[in-house]
């Protein structure tokens, strides 16, 4: 198995290259071929050149896409690139990258899923949301479990494991921005199983949260709209045969 | 009131309409703008224009379609031209947005397979198997 992992970045510099350095040591323990690529989404502090220094691949954007458009197009690479799963993890340092191999392990696990989530909060280890932002996350997941049938912990979570039809669906249709919940509600409609696994994080190790004061709001009441949306979108069978539409001749049958 | 007094009265805003009308042709000329998304823009400066010049035939239309006062009529008539403009530049703004990304996208890609391929050919390959 070739798995790529996607780290998107925006002025991360701070953060990057200890994240770099402990990528590298967590290398040589994951049980497949691993590549890492940084993707710069218009940074404008030394973020590409720290991510160039450390010796991974460096997709720089030539604007701000955000996060959505930057996974998006680390998704595209694994892809056109034949890579077998990706990964993404935020390039700020919060996810540890010793927990990759978790995921990995569950993504390979009887049950054959598509998506794996990290949540931070079934086993309730390192950094957890609090305040505001868990409740906006508890929100989230009272949606995800209304309309979608989801039993999610962490819809926030920006650390997960695309397995092939995941990479397949997300690399053609990424939402763009706050995609994490949205996505999920796709994945779901789309008929992919979606998992999380207990991982540790922790609290951002430089930059700051594009997430705070108004925005949190827009953030709350966007999300919701999109996630209900594709809902809307791909209900009723139409996700399914735009999902096989997208995964090209013969489809789900072709996995 | 007699149909030249209105005539009177309203052909200030028939003439800031083919104001409008004389720019939009003049960005079309320099092509700054494209015809194909300025055409319902120009129907509607032109509807309206000549609405200011034949007052007496738009107060008719107006209490033929129920509107009591010709203010009413053209607000109404105004609002839902705008909103259907509006909706027309939101869909192209939103199929150029989605072209952008896409293109900044394969830009990037491109760029990073073509620095790759120069830092392997100087024999400093990035993380190879």
């Amino acid at each position: 198995m070739r798995l790529l992992v996607i780290i998107p970045a925006l002025n991360e510099e701070q953060s990057l290259q200890a994240l770099l350095h402990e990528f590298k040591l967590a290398q040589p323990t994951l049980p497949c071929f691993t590549q890492a690529v940084v993707i710069d989404d218009g940074s404008v502090d030394r973020t590409t050149e720290v991510a160039a220094a450390a010796n991974v691949r460096v997709v720089k954007l030539g604007r701000n896409l955000g996060i959505g458009g930057a996974v998006q197009t680390g998704l595209r690479l694994a892809f056109r690139e034949g890579f077998d799963a990706a990964l993404q993890m935020d390039g700020d340092g919060q996810h540890p990258p010793l927990e990759i191999a978790r995921l990995l392990a569950r993504l390979s696990q009887a049950d054959c899923p598509d998506l794996v989530v990290g949540s931070r909060h079934i086993a309730r280890r390192g950094y957890q949301a609090t305040g505001a932002r868990r409740a906006g996350q508890l929100w989230l997941i009272l949606c995800l479990r209304l309309l979608c049938g989801l039993k999610l912990t962490d819809p926030t979570s920006g650390f997960r494991l695309y397995g092939a039809a995941a990479l397949r669906l997300f690399e053609r249709a990424y939402p763009d921005d706050f995609p994490e919940p949205e996505s999920l509600a796709i994945a779901s409609k789309c008929g992919l199983r979606v998992v999380e696994e207990p991982v540790e994080m922790r609290a951002r190790q430089g930059g700051q949260s594009s997430i705070n004061g108004l925005k949190s709001i827009y953030y709350m009441i966007k999300v919701t709209l999109a996630v209900a949306l594709a809902v809307a979108r791909f209900s009723g069978g139409k996700g399914l045969r735009e999902h096989r539409a997208l995964l090209g001749p013969g489809g789900l049958d072709a996995q | 009131m007699p149909s030249d007094s209105l005539l009177r009265h309203y052909w200030p805003f028939a003439g800031f309409l083919a104001l409008i009308l004389i720019i939009v042709l003049k960005l079309l000329l320099r092509e700054r703008l494209a015809l194909q998304g300025t055409i319902a823009y120009m129907l509607f400066l032109g509807v309206f224009g000549l609405g200011a010049l034949m007052p007496t035939q738009a107060a008719e239309l107006a209490r033929g379609m129920g509107f009591e006062v010709l203010a009413n009529f053209v607000f109404s008539v105004a609002l839902i031209a705008m909103a259907l403009l509006h909706l027309q530049a939101l869909v192209s703004i939103h199929r150029a947005d989605r072209r952008t990304i896409q293109l900044t996208q394969d830009l990037a890609l491109l760029e990073e397979r073509v620095a790759r391929s120069e830092k392997s050919k100087n024999g400093n390959p990035i993380d190879a198997p």
